[in-house]
């Protein structure tokens, strides 16, 4: 049974896995200082001297020495309207310039990290909960059980996964809920969260009922019913082990789609709620000023490239060396 | 014909449970009231019940479902909550080709695209080509579709629109092929290669994956031992063996994108497709229009998915072929 | 020597950068009407053999000389193996099922190789096919023609497999354990069938494990262990007289068809070496019953009598 050596889930096996693979090493140092950077947001905005929740039209800044209105007179010819100040190279307030709203947007990208990150990762976590349950129960059961539950997921997946948020999104967000007990406020994140994770729950739990039916009819699982083992001790003790890695596998990929679905549901406003900020919503600030100050749009957009592509690399070198694991 | 049958009936079951399934979104959701919400904000409590009456919201949840299906599939004159007397069905019916071109134009793209990135990642293995393109896949699986598409408008239609590298494109918007073909491509060009990107990074890495486990199959051993060449063992061999999942793949992606998928894509290029009329709905809170586009929708991804199976089951022999055959 | 020879493999080595070397040393010679039996363990280099005559090898350092009809192989161009592989020298494999592309039509297999190799009409190599099909025993090949691999029997596959190895009339048949995923009733049938082209189209060589298949049908045997040809000769000869240890032993373990059952069979103790821990000397010094020291230098491959053998004990 050379499976169950697969049990060794530990910490130092992680640093192995990482020291192997250069690339996994290399996102995973860039996510960590992406999630420090965010979690430093209020630390940044308070060295700064800005809130970058408060709109700030009539302000201004202290830059090449001289003080700058933050919302400026246009440089077209006819001086109409005004525009929000733009990216210098210098240190200080307003590095990245300003919104329509006159607030810095690199402390908004900061803020707005801890909200993507926050979604994503939590939504990732919950969605992988629930599918490992589908899944489990569907494969191990089999029978109608299983057909009930592939059935129903098969319904989910036929939905357009963005189109099936959009909905969900549309009816629950943007005002008081009261679910029993529970009490949400318009600006909870907990909506987006639960909704991203439930769209993403029938493409993790497909292979976690597939491996669970090729465990359950595994040598050591048949060994251990006919030991008399309970299912309970089977499903907890013999296959959710080996599962955990076909999970661990899966969650940085889901991960991604969370973040990207996230930015998709806030660009639309259909996310996190104004004024607070992710980095889908900041693009959708940036989408007015795109041809006269695009760092506004550009910055966000960079930043959820590079997380994604992060995860999308620990994914591809987990997987890799999960397949290289099963041809030794 | 008996297996035929029984594909109909799973199909009609899983319209069945997607139109429970949107209703229940729209109509069921706990805490969410649509006459509160049609009513409007700070309404008195005499004005929503009397919107809740006026809108048959007071009914029992079977009959609103079944009411609601008869004005979408059978009657098919389910109005607008906010433009009255708009007939939803018809919008969603006009809406249709716009999609279907800018789906059927990026498909065209990341079908080409995967094709050749796929088969020079294969057959270059492990060379520096390789792991370029093999990033670049990586660069455009990551990318949120909306900001590209914002990228492309910025790039196209202000700071490089008076290069020649852009000075043919078009402002935006939807020119019907009927009214004039020409800008009718021209309009769709940018927006399909926008829409294709990620595509082709997925696609091409499936296809390289895919080439490289075919090329260790037993058959093309056999292949090489017949005198084959290099093109004919990667074209005629290889992509006929993995073609066929990356097929599968394609139906249900491309009936996705026709069902709404490329919702982004069509607001930030401002094409009148049907996941722009989905937007609008929910900008409004039109729940028929939304109900009629959500569902017109899932009705594509099951037809789509039923004729990417007949398509499999004629190119891959193995399976199905009751009716004659061992 | 009688006639010239068409394959003679001198010392070949193949050695594989990672796995260690696979063959070490390979010598054996096939005349034309002649039927080879190339026989040996599993992993001692038969297929390998088989593989490396066609050029499909796996990438490695091979030296040597593969002599075909006065050409030297290893010195061939990809595009000189194009046009060899198929034309003058097809192979056939041991399963059929996974050997054709499963989704398209046998014919159509067939027809691809004809075309690959002669200046043929689509109509002529179809017309082709059906007659070849036909020779070798396919009941209604027209029909056969027209089906999918996995619509046949095993039987019929092979026999389609061995239709589309002789399309291009080569000049050499590979069969490298062309009846092992068979049917027990089936093998013999396309051992008969092997037979008859070996005596009528092509000469055969067949890699097998068996020397029951050997002594049915072949008329030549060269016998590999660990990547070394350590014997060979005509087949009675080598029945009759094995003179190689290890070929002795290998003949003792085969069950006697009359007199009295044996208790327990005679076996070799111990396994073959792998292919990264070859000895320097004899390959099968390790587990010989007359191993003597001579047998740390590897014995030279000479002629005895008609048989040709490695072993110090004949030299």
């Amino acid at each position: 049974m050379p499976e169950r050596r697969v049990r060794a889930m530990s910490v130092s096996a992680l640093w192995e896995f990482l020291l192997r693979r250069r690339s996994a090493l290399c996102a995973a140092c860039i996510l960590c200082l992406l999630i420090m950077a965010a979690l430093a947001a209020p630390l940044y905005a308070h060295v700064i001297g800005v809130d970058p929740m408060e709109s700030n039209l009539a302000g201004s800044v202290m830059r090449n020495g001289t003080m700058q209105d933050v919302m400026q007179a246009n440089d077209n010819p006819l001086h109409l309207g005004l525009s929000p100040i733009g990216p210098s190279w210098r240190w200080g307030a307003y590095a990245l310039g300003a919104d329509s709203q006159g607030r810095d947007v690199a402390a908004r990208l900061l803020y707005g990290g801890r909200s993507s990150l926050l979604i994503a990762i939590s939504a990732a976590c919950l969605s992988l909960i629930a599918a490992t349950s589908c899944g489990l129960i569907a494969g191990y059961c089999g029978g109608w059980v299983d057909l009930l539950i592939s059935r129903l997921l098969d319904i989910l997946w036929a939905v357009p996964v963005y189109l099936f948020a959009i909905s969900l999104s549309v009816v629950t967000i943007g005002h008081d809920l009261s679910l029993g007990p529970f009490h949400l406020s318009a600006d909870s994140l907990l909506l987006p969260i639960v909704i991203i994770a439930l769209i993403y729950v029938p493409y993790a739990a497909r292979p976690i009922r597939a491996r669970t039916k090729s465990l359950s009819n595994a040598g050591f699982v048949l060994a251990a019913r006919g030991l008399g083992a309970s299912s309970w001790r089977i499903v907890l003790r013999e296959i959710l082990p080996l599962l955990a890695e076909t999970v661990l596998v899966l969650a940085p990929l889901i991960m991604a789609l969370c973040l990207l679905a996230e930015s998709a549901l806030s660009f639309l406003s259909l996310g996190v709620q104004a004024p607070a900020a992710s980095w889908g919503s900041l693009i959708h600030d940036g989408e007015g000023l795109i041809y006269s100050r695009p760092v506004v749009a550009i910055a966000p957009g960079l930043a959820i490239i590079v997380t994604v592509l992060c995860l999308n690399a620990l994914g591809d070198a987990a997987q890799a060396e999960l397949r290289a694991k099963g041809q030794r | 014909m008996k297996g035929f049958l029984s594909r109909l009936g799973q199909m009609l079951l899983v319209l069945f449970g997607i139109s429970v399934l949107v209703f229940a979104v729209f109509f069921a959701t706990p805490g969410s009231d649509p006459s509160a919400r049609i009513a409007g904000r700070g309404a008195s409590p005499e004005v929503v019940a009397r919107v809740r009456h006026a809108y048959g919201f007071d009914r029992a949840l079977p009959v609103r479902y079944l009411t609601m299906m008869d004005h979408l599939f059978i009657s098919r004159n389910l109005t607008s909550y906010v433009n009255h007397g708009q007939n939803v069905v018809e919008e969603v019916f006009d809406a249709a080709p716009v999609t279907l071109s800018l789906v059927a134009f990026a498909a065209i793209f990341w079908v080409a695209g995967a094709l050749v990135f796929g088969l020079l990642g294969a057959a270059w293995q492990g060379s520096l080509l390789d792991r370029l393109i093999s990033i670049l896949a990586l660069v455009g699986l990551s990318m949120p579709v909306f900001w590209l598409g914002e990228m492309v408008n910025l790039v196209s239609q202000s700071r490089f629109h008076e290069t020649w590298l852009f000075r043919w494109v078009p402002p935006l918007g939807y020119v019907p092929f009927t009214t004039d073909p020409v800008s009718w491509a021209k309009g769709l060009i940018l927006p399909a290669m926008t829409l294709s990107v990620a595509f082709i990074g997925l696609y091409s890495r499936v296809l390289r994956t895919d080439l490289l486990t075919a090329m260790q199959d037993d058959s093309l051993r056999t292949a090489r031992a017949k005198g084959a060449g290099p093109w004919r063992l990667w074209f005629a061999h290889a992509l006929r063996l993995s073609g066929l999942s990356a097929l599968s793949l394609f139906g249900l992606d491309f009936a996705q994108l026709l069902g709404g998928g490329a919702l982004l894509t069509e607001v930030v290029f401002a094409l009148p497709g049907v996941g722009h009329l989905t937007y609008q709905g929910l900008s409004t809170l039109d729940l028929p229009l939304i109900m009629a586009t959500v569902l017109y929708a899932a009705f594509f991804v099951v037809i789509a998915n039923a004729l990417i199976d007949g398509l499999y089951r004629l190119l891959d022999p193995r399976i199905g072929r009751g009716s004659h055959g061992q | 020597m009688g006639s010239k020879a068409l394959l003679s493999l001198r010392d070949l080595r193949l050695e594989h950068p990672r796995a260690g070397v696979l063959l070490d040393g390979v010598s054996l010679t096939l005349e034309r009407g002649q039927i080879l039996g190339v026989v040996g363990e599993s992993g001692s280099g038969k297929s390998l053999t088989g593989l490396s005559v066609l050029g499909l090898h796996p990438a490695g350092r091979l030296t040597g000389t593969m002599m075909f009809d006065g050409q030297d192989l290893t010195h061939f161009t990809a595009r000189e193996w194009q046009g060899f592989r198929g034309r003058r020298a097809a192979m056939i494999f041991q399963d059929p099922m996974s050997a054709f592309l499963p989704v398209r039509r046998i014919g159509a297999q067939i027809e691809e190789q004809i075309r690959l190799h002669l200046p043929l009409s689509r109509r002529e190599a179809r017309a082709r096919v059906v007659s070849l099909l036909g020779r070798m025993g396919v009941p209604s090949p027209e029909r056969t023609a027209e089906r999918y691999p996995h619509e046949l029997s095993g039987g019929l596959r092979q026999r389609a497999m061995i239709a589309m190895a002789l399309s291009c009339d080569p000049e050499l048949l590979i069969a490298d354990e062309p009846t092992t995923a068979l049917d027990v009733t089936v093998q013999a049938q396309i051992l008969v069938l092997l037979r008859e082209i070996g005596a009528r189209d092509a000469s055969v060589m067949l890699i097998t494990h068996d020397m029951g298949v050997v002594a049915q049908s072949c008329t030549h045997v060269a016998v590999l262990y660990a990547g070394v040809v350590i014997e060979s000769g005509p087949v009675e000869a080598i029945l009759k007289t094995p003179l190689h240890p290890y070929t002795q032993a290998l003949l003792r373990a085969i069950p006697p068809l009359s007199g009295p059952r044996p208790d327990r069979l005679p076996v070799i103790e111990g396994a073959p070496p792998a292919p990264n821990a070859r000895p320097s000397g004899c390959v099968f010094a390790p587990r010989c019953a007359s191993v003597e020291a001579r047998c740390q230098m590897r014995p030279v491959f000479r002629s005895r009598g008609n048989h040709q053998v490695a072993c110090v004990l004949y030299a």
